[in-house]
């Protein structure tokens, strides 16, 4: 069937095929790696609402394995009100709401040798 | 928090166990772009076919690839075309409206061809019974392609598309600064299903309506590889298209494939190929495709006397306006010496020639395009830079440095040694044989010659076209008939040395021209065989943006540093509030340009927040969030009581400014 096609056709065909799977790899390959857990390895912590002086926070476990979270909150001389830790696996996100919050300053928390300090707004 | 990509409606399917057994998100993944894929060539294909189909079968004799290019560039045109008209009048740009549109625009000329009053052409009917292979047989002999010259093209594709595609993969996931820019106003036609009220004149509404029908038909958000495949898809395109145009300049399929290794394989991944299709700069990318196109359109109307080529040729230049104004500004440039250099060769001919080319213009279809055109801009839609003084900034003295023309080694840097080199080889080589030759194809010559040395002149020495426009952007437009006299001073060469020399001495010679050729052209597309993760930038930094969208309001002033965070552009995709909404701390050396008086508030509120500099510009700006990179001149704010670090994650930090 081949040899009855014109090779001007072949050509575009071949063109049209290639154009095709050169496409979907490329898509592929952003699907993939669009993912926030994707072979990578990173943490997010954020305030919840941080336009209403709330010290309420989230934590989001994209280290590609489970990971422990060590968190403080502290006052504005640097003493520690309380201290606690959650285990996240991976992809998990957590809001954190404390009964302690007013009396706080600083969101100290601490993961695989990292330290992200947040500040009250 | 939202994903952009979320798919609610799916999600609970794919993240069920069942879902994942099945792998669910894969097949899904393979819909979504199978989507892409037929959409493309419905929207950019079928309206090209079928207007094509109508108007030009019956009268010239085109190859299949000159097909596919014409196809794609019409569509392209007549795509902008519909949208603009529809917005026009109201008709909201939604998925049904524009279906139907397209689906109209394919079929009305499909129609036609069918009445008595459009075959143009006596004998169609008999054609139209006539199999593919015994049309195409009747196509002249340097269209048609050997079995050798078959695998020879077949090896150059796949090698272009083997090395883009490698390159392109490793910055897939959308980060870069001009795609970032320009998929703001897509999401923004996408959100509001209408044009939006441009209020810079960096962009052209051309430049998104293409990917605007593309998000709205498919379902699929720009956030995604899509933008980057159909820029590719495109360059590609346009890339066939050098090559069409050169086989019909010098009729020899070696001498066209010989063209397209030079723009398409060699330096495959440079400027202004692979990096602009990575980088996302859409008007150039179209600008390469609607150049060649329209200049085979205007070679092979003005050789073969076709009133209706000339009148595509008219259409493409005048969309090309929609597209990309440097683009279509440069090509004024190029058909004036073409037309200059054709008729200083022929010029006791020349009233004759001027004659002739009036006579072709003056014909109904040409006559109806240009209505159209004058109908679009003064009725239709007016592009943003002809209403402000974007045309008249470029049409002065070079002020910058930059503007003040390129330097050789500059030049030759970024075009490729052994392109620059054999393509002005090529050129003399081009221009002595014609000359030498008396019965020379004066419009080929005209052709490549007036490009190439338009080119060279606007590059080299704009001040005396009074163009004040960035030289090395001008010089990129060479690449391409470089390419072209490249290809064709090679397989002289090679011709040479062929009758001159012993076939032993000759082999050797070839074996040690290709090796050369190769590592030159092919070394820089190796050294991106590396498959680093580059990635987790561009999903922290969306991550950072949703949460600014979430937290913050329309009243808020956010300053971003763009000198160091990575796909800093695509913060203003998620919130929408406006092109310029955001305030950017740009580079360093831009605070400094001599040339332009910029303010240093951007700066300063990072560098040094708590001086009294510092204070100022936050009360005259009234910003009060800040995103910057994570360990890059956060210190200051870490220390300072009036700011407060509200959100972190590896790369991105978010800083909220105490009332």
């Amino acid at each position: 069937m081949l040899k009855s096609i014109p090779n001007n056709s072949k050509l575009i065909l071949f063109l049209v095929v290639l154009g095709f799977l050169a496409g979907f790899y490329l898509f592929k390959v952003e699907t993939d790696n669009h993912n926030s857990q994707y072979h990578k390895e990173w943490t997010a912590v954020y305030f919840l609402n941080p336009t209403k002086n709330s010290l309420a926070f989230a934590i989001e476990n994209y280290e590609g394995k489970e990971t422990i979270y060590q968190y403080s909150i502290t006052e504005i001389n640097g003493k520690v009100i309380t201290t606690a830790e959650i285990k996240l696996s991976p992809g998990q996100k957590k809001d954190i709401n404390l009964e302690t919050e007013q009396l706080g300053e600083k969101v100290i928390i601490r993961y695989n040798d990292e330290e992200i300090i947040l500040k009250r707004p | 928090m939202t994903g952009e990509k979320a798919g609610w409606l799916v999600s609970p399917i794919v993240n069920h166990p069942l879902g994942k057994k099945f792998k669910i998100h894969k097949l899904l993944m393979f819909i979504d772009y199978l989507k892409f894929f037929f959409s493309f060539f419905f929207l950019f294909f079928l309206p090209g076919f079928s207007v094509l189909y109508l108007i030009l079968r019956p009268k010239l004799k085109i190859s299949p690839i000159e097909y596919l290019i014409f196809s794609t560039g019409i569509s392209l045109a007549l795509v902008n075309l519909l949208v603009l008209v529809l917005n026009k009048f109201e008709i909201a740009l939604n998925t049904s409206n524009i279906f139907n549109a397209i689906l109209l625009l394919i079929a009305l000329p499909l129609v036609a061809s069918t009445f008595p009053a459009w075959q143009l052409f006596p004998s169609r009917k008999k054609n139209n019974k006539q199999s593919a292979k015994n049309l195409l047989k009747k196509l002249p002999s340097y269209l048609q392609l050997t079995k050798n010259q078959l695998l020879i093209a077949s090896t150059l594709i796949f090698i272009s598309f083997f090395i883009t595609t490698n390159f392109l993969a490793r910055d897939i996931v959308p980060n870069n600064t001009d795609l970032g820019h320009h998929m703001y106003w897509v999401k923004l036609i996408d959100k509001t299903e209408q044009l939006p009220a441009y209020d810079t004149s960096d962009v052209i509404v051309g430049e998104h309506i293409p990917f605007a029908v593309l998000t709205k038909l498919t379902g699929i958000s720009v956030l995604s590889a899509f933008p980057v495949i159909f820029l590719a898809f495109i360059s590609f395109i346009s890339l066939l298209a050098i090559y069409a145009l050169a086989l019909r300049i010098f009729k020899s399929q070696t001498i066209a494939w010989s063209v397209f290794l030079f723009a398409g394989v060699f330096d495959a991944i440079a400027d202004p190929l692979g990096k602009f299709v990575s980088g996302g700069v859409v008007g150039n990318i179209l600008g390469n495709l609607f150049i060649p196109l329209i200049l085979l359109a205007t070679y092979l109307a003005l050789v073969n006397k076709k009133s209706e080529v000339l009148a595509l040729a008219i259409f493409l230049t005048g969309s090309l306006f929609y597209i990309h104004h440097l683009s279509a500004f440069l090509l004024l440039f190029i058909l004036t010496a073409f037309a200059l250099i054709y008729l200083g060769i022929n010029l006791k001919h020349s009233p004759k020639i001027l004659g002739s080319w009036l006579k072709l213009l003056l014909t109904p279809l040409p006559l109806i395009i240009i209505g159209l055109f004058i109908t679009t801009i003064s009725w239709i839609y007016l592009p943003h830079y002809l209403s402000n003084k974007a045309v008249t900034s470029v049409m002065q003295s070079p002020l910058k440095d930059t503007h003040q023309g390129v330097s050789l080694s500059g030049f030759i840097s970024s075009t490729g040694d052994w392109r620059t080199i054999l393509g002005v080889l090529g050129l003399a080589i081009f221009i002595f044989l014609s000359i030498k030759n008396k019965g020379f194809k004066k419009y080929s010559f005209a052709l490549l010659s007036g490009w190439s040395l338009i080119l060279f002149a606007l590059s080299f020495f704009p001040q005396f076209f009074l163009v004040d426009l960035p030289s090395r952007r001008v010089a990129n437009y060479l690449i391409f008939p470089l390419s072209i006299t490249a290809g064709y001073g090679l397989i002289i060469l090679l011709n040479k040395l062929k009758s001159n020399l012993n076939r032993q001495l000759f082999l050797t010679l070839l074996l040690a021209i290709v090796i050369a050729l190769s590592l030159n052209g092919l070394g820089h597309s190796l050294k991106y065989f590396t498959h680093e993760n580059q990635f987790g930038d561009a999903v922290q930094l969306y991550h950072a943006s949703q949460y600014l969208d979430e937290k913050t309001i329309a009243e808020d002033t956010i300053l971003k540093d763009h000198a160091n965070l990575k796909a800093d552009t695509w913060i203003k995709f998620f919130l929408l509030r406006g092109y310029n909404y955001i305030l950017a701390r740009t580079f360093d050396y831009k605070y400094e340009d001599p040339t332009k008086d910029r303010e240093t508030c951007t700066r300063d509120m990072i560098v040094a927040p708590d001086s009294s500099r510092g204070k100022e510009c936050y009360q005259e700006t009234g910003t009060d969030y800040l995103i910057l990179r994570k360990d890059i001149d956060n210190f200051f704010f870490d220390l300072s009581d009036n700011f407060s670090k509200i959100y972190s994650n590896d790369t991105t930090v978010i800083y909220k400014k105490h009332e």
